[in-house]
C-alpha cells in the first residue's frame, strides 16, 4: 500500500528538505502532496485521503495549530495523524501543539533519524507499513 | 547579552552542521560594520526576522549569494546549477527561522518568543538602517568551509 503524506510548509527548501529525508528512510514508494500553508493543505484533504500530515508551526495564512485545529474539527480529517515540525521549541508551544491533537512534533534543525523515528512510530502506531526496510542507516 | 550571545554562537552551530553539514568558526573580534566590504564584495542577500516576547527586536542574516548558492545545494541536494532565486531566498529564510527559534529555546525553552514571517530586505539599506552606534543587540560573524555569515540582532528599547 502506499502511504500518503502532505507537506505542510511555507519554504519550499524546506518542504524538499522533508521529502527528501522521508524518501530515504524506507518511504521511497510514498506519495507526496505539498502545501504551502494550513488554508491549502485543508484543500488537499477535502479532495484526498491521506496517512499523515507533516506540517511547519509558523505560516501565512493559516498556521500549523490552525490547522491541526481544523483538523480535529472534521470527522473525515480527525484520526489522521499530525506530526508538527517546527523551529519553535518552547515547552509552551510544544505542549499547545499536543494539546490541540498533534501526534508528536519534532525540532528544526534536525537529523533524519529524528524523522524516521518519529514517522515510524506514528505510522506503525496507525497501521501503516513502510515500503521497505530502513534499518540499515540513510543514505543521501 | 553574554548568554544571549552563547546562545546564538550553539544556534548557528547546530543549525549549520545538522542541517547543512558545515563546520563554523566564530570571530569574536570582528564586527560586522568594520568588515562591511566582506558582505558587499559582490553580492549579498540580507534576510530579517522579527521577534516579541520578554524582550523584543529584530534577527538579521547576511550571506553572501555564492555561499548560499552552496548551502542551498548541501541544503536540498540540488545541482548548483538547477537552483534558482526561489530556492536562495527560501534557504535564507528558512535558515533566518532555525537560528532564530533555537537561539531562543536554546536561551530557555521555558519562555515563548513570537516570531514573524522571514522577509528579504534591500542590502542597500543594510548600513544606513541597520548598523547604527547606539543599537542594543548581538552580532556574530561565522566563518564557514564556503565563506563567511554574519547574524545580528537588534533589541528594541522596552
Amino acid at each position: 500500500m502506499t502511504i500518503k503524506i502532505l507537506i505542510v510548509d511555507d519554504s519550499l527548501p524546506m518542504r524538499r528538505v522533508i521529502k527528501k529525508t522521508i524518501k530515504a528512510s524506507g518511504y521511497s514508494s510514498a506519495e507526496f502532496f505539498e502545501a504551502e500553508n494550513g488554508k491549502i493543505a485543508l484543500d488537499i484533504l477535502k479532495n484526498t485521503w491521506l496517512d499523515i500530515v507533516i506540517t511547519d508551526y509558523n505560516m501565512p495564512e493559516m498556521n500549523g495549530i490552525e490547522l491541526i485545529e481544523a483538523m480535529k474539527q472534521n470527522d473525515a480529517f480527525q484520526s489522521i495523524p499530525v506530526l508538527v515540525v517546527t523551529t519553535d521549541g518552547s515547552n509552551q508551544k510544544v505542549s499547545e501543539f499536543l494539546e490541540k491533537g498533534a501526534a508528536a512534533y519534532i525540532k528544526k534543525p534536525f537529523t533524519p533519524e529524528a524523522i524516521r523515528n518519529k514517522l515510524n512510530n506514528i505510522l506503525g502506531a496507525t497501521g501503516n507499513e513502510k515500503s521497505e526496510s530502513s534499518d540499515d542507516g540513510l543514505d543521501f | 547579552m553574554k548568554n544571549l550571545k552563547a546562545a546564538m554562537m550553539a544556534s548557528i552551530s547546530e543549525v549549520l552542521e545538522t542541517m547543512f553539514f558545515m563546520s563554523v568558526d566564530f570571530d569574536m573580534h570582528k564586527t560586522i560594520k568594520k568588515n562591511i566590504d566582506i558582505f558587499q564584495n559582490g553580492i549579498t542577500m540580507v534576510c530579517r526576522l522579527d521577534f516579541a516576547g520578554p524582550f523584543s527586536g529584530c534577527f538579521l542574516l547576511i550571506i553572501p549569494e555564492k555561499l548560499l548558492a552552496d548551502m542551498s545545494q548541501n541544503f536540498m541536494g540540488m545541482e548548483q546549477i538547477k537552483i534558482k532565486q526561489q530556492h536562495l531566498e527560501g534557504t535564507i529564510k528558512e535558515l533566518t527561522n532555525m537560528i532564530a527559534g533555537n537561539t531562543f529555546s536554546t536561551l530557555n525553552d521555558q519562555i515563548e518568543f513570537t516570531l514573524s514571517i522571514p522577509e528579504l530586505i534591500d542590502t542597500r539599506t543594510l548600513t544606513s538602517n541597520y548598523m547604527g552606534n547606539h543599537e542594543k543587540g548581538v552580532e556574530i560573524i561565522t566563518e564557514t568551509t564556503g565563506g563567511f555569515l554574519a547574524v545580528k540582532i537588534i533589541l528594541h528599547d522596552t
